[in-house]
């Protein structure tokens, strides 16, 4: 029976070996069916199978020969079966893969040096099975075939790994960090830096010159523009019609979807770089910085790149005691980043600022970078020194006193990018003295003289600078905003003369005191002094300017209270979410706030009647009692249903003057309620308010346990 | 002992130490594997970093922070959903709703409809931004601002959120990110405080902000946030009193200065020093604050371009006026905080009241910072705490309704200070629920404005109780994506 199976191993050898020599010899002519396509397509499945079995045989045969082994009949027989098997198996595997090597994409030197390691482990494994029962087969010849048959191996594997995963799978994740040199921005271009290492990671395993399915390769830009079997990979400019952005938008299921699943798919940001790379055409030797500021392609690829500001400076650092020496308050010098010999230097206060300041940094006319001058009183004088700080890049003289005069001044700054120039009074003119700084990049002038005109044609002739003119508001058309009242009260005895201001410059303020809507033109102007209320009024008012819209009319009331009590109390607790100053609320002399009920200007009172008690030093001989309330029902504010009017000559003994019954008024959000009764003159009195005590109307769930609240304010009496 | 010392040595074998070897290696590996820096150079906070440098250099030199405390309406400004109008008035579907948790305010009520913004929305500038018609200054500069809309955070009240917002923690008791700053890098200008406050507040419900958003927490304290008064005076008791020389103050402070120097020699307390360095600054800001806070002196353009509220001390427009005056001036973090904006109900008229108070400033300041070129190394930030829910807080027509507190999705935009202007950065879905792309934490928001510093938010931190803190907690990474 064992004999019997190695003979019929020993024949499939040899079976296999002839089939392979035919099919080597007539590879060309070989058109595989689809059925066959399935068989050669296990070729990576089982090529593992007769590998692990060669190495295991191989080491076997490696110590064969001292002679205890050679006795061992299971060391032998194990050796001899697992080397047929072994080989018949690689056989099967050669087999696979020539079938395999005929389907589309499987080329180039990697798949030859594949294809014959392959055959070669076939057949010396075969040839060893062969040989190795003579008795001439000795200990050198063992380990020679061995050792052979393994080199051949490790061959054979190698450039099938190479076929599956790419070149330099193995070594990719030690060799990385040299692969993947940082580019700097600037350097950065478009195809090589942003869309070549796209292809690069997520396609090029399939598609280089030793694998190209679909008759594709993407290593280069030649290879990439001729494209594949189905025809060119893009249309420049038309990324609709381009089969490579097809491919990868098909859905996932989808045979011809690229990368196939199970691949490293490409990522939302990666699509989008390839889209706008071809809808721009399908630049290959554009460096990203040419792309204008406001492309999408250049800001979506930007955060890859070495950010652009992260400068080398050449030149040695300052003494950094030097530094601390000239750092102070009022001038501010810092390094750029820390280890960076670069300085920035900020000068503050206009009030210390002298040109000292920027003599004393002449040791550091190497290190300094930038220099900020904004808003000091720097002369044409100062310029001067600034010119000797060759290295400077940015210079802020926004708001100083400079002229065109001095600005010739700064033509020894051959390293000057952006200089701002805006708040002073230089012309277009002067702008002349600029024009030896080439590297100049920004250039501010807002709020000089240069005109908007002049602007536009120097921008024209200097395209490669970016004009700062500032945004204009002059030409906007803007309401005015309220005129304000700068009486600190509204509540007066006799008379009060209204003070009114406004918070823009030089604004006219028209206003009605008889309650007729308040124009432009027939109006009052007001001048201080001019308005004298001696009874309860409301003012209009509303402001005017040239150049602006109206503001919109604003009233503020004044109210009389003849009046004032010596002292007050009050006998029943406040509400405390309403609690404001307390009782002295009531007699502040200003009204509750008839915008806003939580502004601590009213006086609330809830469950419980407010009571309070007045004196007056002089019998008051009083006739009205009326005060503000707040009603929103939403939030739970409501009017007060009742009051007492009581009144006496000491405390203990007051007597009821008038009971008064509140008529309910809804629609108004504060009511002025006014009590009248026979003058009488008494030096005490005391009001009883009555709040509502329940919520009206069904309680819904959201409020219960919620209360009506009372809020009252300022206790008018004439 | 020295006998029992000499024979373990004899012990030790080659067998064994091999073996020990191999479990030491293999320990080494797992370590390096499961730490990837442990072999990295020592990062530098451990080598004592030196304070007051960023560390790598930096694209923002300053912040203008525009809070808008009570978190406006992401549906309503910036994240428009043509669909969710659609949908007014149906059910939310419990599937996008999730099972996340409501505030006490909703998560009783019986139905949750859905409901579309009431304002309209226009597309503006190169990327057809779609803006809503509340905003229109910020729609014009919608090419220079970085639009947001996948911001998510973990607290659902205001306090903790903005706490959560200005100190990567929502217990309040860390240092606010404008402390962090001024540790970090620093005061540009000596004589102004390195981080600045300024309030104001609008018409519609104002939660409070307090003090403890601008505190330096277990920092020292000369790095908090300094409140400016919303008065005609914004520093209060600057000015000497009558009969008080400069000279004369000087004097003054030099032997109060020596003073105190005596018991910090005797009590070693750092706060003392501190004070020392703030009588200083007080001194010096004598002069630099009118100079910084003269509004008399800004041109007409400059008052139209803020709008003419901007000359009302107090208002958001007058604060965002001086947050540039700040800027300008060198101070590193000016910290606005616009209240107001919790709009539970009647959100589309309340919620344009806001919108009209901030939006002209707010686009003023961005223009105005860019004109004077200084957009590119100032950052600001405008947004709230949280977003608002897509389904109707109590009754709902379509005029009228309001929304609730939604930390899962809301906007904010960002400008200047190294950030891709003119984009939209995240994606909501058609619901305005959830986010589907690109979703930043708020650690992260914290982790890219440190980063456009020039700091490294791993690396800023600050030990203290035996460990190491820092801004960002234990999370955020740099959102890269709106890196210009």
């Amino acid at each position: 029976m064992e004999k019997r199976l190695r003979v019929i191993a020993a024949n499939t050898l040899i079976v296999l070996n002839v089939f392979i020599l035919f099919l080597l010899l007539f590879e060309n002519r070989l058109v595989i069916p689809a059925w066959l396509q399935v068989f050669g397509r296990m070729h990576p499945l089982l090529l593992h199978f007769p590998l692990v079995m060669l190495v295991i045989a191989m080491a076997l045969e490696f110590f064969r020969f001292p002679t205890k082994h050679q006795l061992n009949e299971f060391y032998e027989r194990f050796a001899s079966y697992l080397l047929v098997a072994g080989a018949v198996l690689a056989g099967v595997t050669v087999v696979m893969g020539l079938f395999l090597s005929r389907e589309e994409g499987y080329e180039g030197d990697v798949l030859d040096w594949h294809k014959w390691a392959g055959v070669a482990v076939m057949f010396f494994s075969s040839l060893v099975y062969l040989l190795r029962g003579f008795s001439w087969y000795n200990r050198l010849l063992a380990r020679v075939s061995a050792v052979v048959l393994l080199v051949l191996l490790l061959v054979t594997g190698h450039y099938g790994a190479v076929l599956t995963h790419g070149d330099d799978f193995l070594l990719a994740p030690v060799m990385e960090q040299k692969v993947n040199e940082p580019v700097a921005f600037e350097q950065a271009e478009v195809f090589t830096d942003v869309i070549q290492p796209i292809f690069q990671g997520k396609c090029v395993s399939c598609h280089n010159p030793s694998k190209s399915k679909g008759a594709l390769q993407l290593t280069d830009s030649v290879s990439i523009l001729k494209g594949g079997k189905t025809g060119k990979l893009f249309d420049a400019g038309h990324p609709e019609l381009s089969l490579l952005l097809q491919r990868i938008h098909l859905p996932e299921g989808d045979k011809k979807r690229m990368p196939p699943v199970g691949k490293p798919q490409l990522t939302p940001t990666e699509i989008e770089l390839l889209t706008l790379w071809i809808s721009a055409g399908g630049m290959f030797s554009r460096k990203l910085v040419d792309l204008p500021e406001t492309d999408s392609l250049r800001q979506l690829a930007a955060p890859a790149f070495t950010s652009a500001t992260k400068k080398e400076y050449a030149f040695e650092p300052a003494d950094p005691a030097l530094v601390k020496k000239l750092n102070n308050e009022y001038r501010v010098i810092t390094p750029v980043a820390l280890g960076s010999p670069a300085l920035n230097v900020n000068i503050f206060n206009s009030s210390n600022y002298t040109s000292k300041v920027l003599q004393e940094l002449a040791p550091l006319s190497t290190q300094v970078v930038s220099i900020n001058l904004a808003k000091m009183p720097v002369k044409d004088a100062d310029l001067e020194t600034i010119g000797k700080l060759f290295n400077l890049e940015v210079l802020n003289l926004n708001f100083t006193g400079v002229t065109g005069a001095g600005l010739k001044q700064l033509a020894p700054l051959a390293r000057l990018q952006s200089l701002s120039l805006s708040g002073t009074d230089i012309t277009l003119q002067d702008l002349d003295a600029i024009n030896p700084l080439t590297q100049l990049k920004h250039l501010s002038v807002w709020e000089t003289k240069i005109t908007p005109q002049e602007i536009e044609s120097f921008r024209k002739s200097h395209p490669a600078m970016l004009v700062n003119a500032g945004s204009s508001t002059s030409g906007d058309l803007l309401k005015l905003n309220l005129p304000q009242l700068e009486n600190e009260v509204n509540v007066f005895s006799d008379q009060v003369v209204v003070k009114l201001k406004h918070p823009v410059k030089a604004v006219q303020m028209r206003y009605s005191v008889d309650g007729t809507p308040v124009d432009s033109i027939r109006s009052p102007l007001y001048e201080d002094g001019k308005i004298v209320i001696t009874k309860n009024s409301t003012i209009k008012v509303r402001a005017f300017k040239p150049g602006w819209i109206g503001s919109d009319e604003v009233s503020y009331g004044f109210y009389q209270g003849r009046f004032r009590p010596d002292s007050f109390a009050l006998l029943t607790p406040v509400f405390e979410v309403y609690k404001s100053a307390g009782v002295k609320t009531l007699f502040d002399q200003r009204l509750g706030n008839p915008a806003n009920y939580y502004s601590g200007t009213w006086l609330g009172f809830s469950r419980n009647n407010a009571e309070i008690v007045m004196k007056f030093d002089q019998p008051a001989a009083i006739s009205s009692i009326s005060f503000n309330t707040y009603q929103a029902p939403y939030r739970e504010l409501f009017a007060p249903m009742e009051m007492e009017v009581w009144s006496g000559d000491g405390p203990g003994k007051f007597r009821l003057v008038k009971t008064v019954r509140f008529a309910e008024e809804k629609d108004k959000q504060v009511l002025l309620l006014q009590t009248m009764f026979p003058k009488t003159s008494f030096r005490y009195m005391k009001l009883v308010i009555k709040p509502r005590m329940v919520l009206p109307g069904k309680i819904i769930p959201e409020k219960k346990g919620l209360y009506p609240v009372m809020l009252v304010d300022e206790i008018l009496l004439n | 002992m020295e006998r029992e010392i000499i024979e373990n040595g004899l012990n030790q074998s080659r067998r064994r130490f091999l073996s020990k070897l191999s479990l030491g290696l293999g320990s080494v590996a797992l370590g390096s594997l499961l730490i990837p820096d442990l072999f990295a150079d020592t990062p530098l906070a451990d080598t004592g970093l030196a304070q007051g440098l960023p560390h790598f250099a930096p694209k923002a030199k300053r912040v203008i922070y525009l809070f808008q405390a009570g978190a406006p309406s992401q549906l309503e400004s910036f994240d428009f959903k043509p669909k969710l109008r659609e949908m007014t008035g149906q059910e939310l579907p419990d599937s996008v709703k999730g099972t996340q948790r409501l505030t006490g305010m909703t998560a009783n009520q019986k139905s949750f409809p859905m409901v579309g913004s009431a304002v309209d929305f226009k597309q503006y500038g190169k990327a057809n931004t779609w803006v809503s018609d509340m905003f229109p200054y910020t729609a014009k500069v919608v090419d220079d601002i970085c639009i947001i809309k996948s911001m998510h955070t973990e607290a659902i009240n205001h306090d903790p959120a903005i706490t959560f917002f200005e100190t990567g923690a929502q217990q309040g008791n860390r240092p606010s990110m404008g402390s962090w700053v001024s540790y970090g890098l620093g005061s540009e200008n000596k004589n102004l405080p390195a981080f600045c406050v300024l309030l104001s507040k609008g018409r519609g419900n104002g939660q409070g902000v307090y003090s403890k958003l601008w505190g330096s927490g277990f920092l020292d304290s000369i790095h908090q946030g300094v409140k400016f008064s919303g008065g005609e005076n914004p520093v209060l008791y600057l000015n000497d009193m009558k009969g008080m020389s400069r000279s004369g103050r000087r004097q003054m402070l030099d032997k109060l200065a020596s003073l105190n120097e005596i018991s910090y020699k005797e009590f070693g307390d750092p706060e003392i020093a501190t004070k020392i360095q703030q009588y200083e600054m007080a001194y010096r800001m004598q002069t630099a604050i009118p100079e910084v806070t003269d509004l008399s002196k800004e041109p007409d353009d400059i008052i139209k371009l803020y709008g003419p509220d901007c000359l009302v001390p107090g208002t958001f427009a007058a604060n965002a006026l001086l947050a540039r005056k700040l800027s300008e001036n060198g101070v590193r973090f000016v910290q606005l905080y616009h209240q107001g904006w919790d709009q539970h109900d009647d959100l589309p008229s309340e919620m344009a009241k806001q919108a009209m108070d901030v939006d002209q400033a707010s686009a003023a300041l961005v223009t105005d910072l860019k004109q004077r070129g200084m957009l590119d190394e100032t950052l600001v930030i405008w947004g709230g705490e949280f977003g608002r829910t897509n389904y109707s807080q109590g009754k709902m027509t379509k005029e009228n309704y309001g929304r609730d507190h939604h930390p899962r999705c809301f906007s904010i935009w960002m400008a200047g200070g190294g950030i891709k202007p003119g984009i939209v950065y995240g994606e909501t879905d058609d619901f305005g629920y959830n986010i589907i792309k690109d979703p930043v934490h708020v650690h992260d928001f914290q982790a890219t404005i440190l980063n456009q510093l020039g700091l490294d938010h791993e690396k800023l931190i600050y030990k203290h109780l035996g460990r190491r803190y820092r801004l960002t907690d234990v999370s955020g990474s740099v959102v890269k994506g709106i890196l210009a």
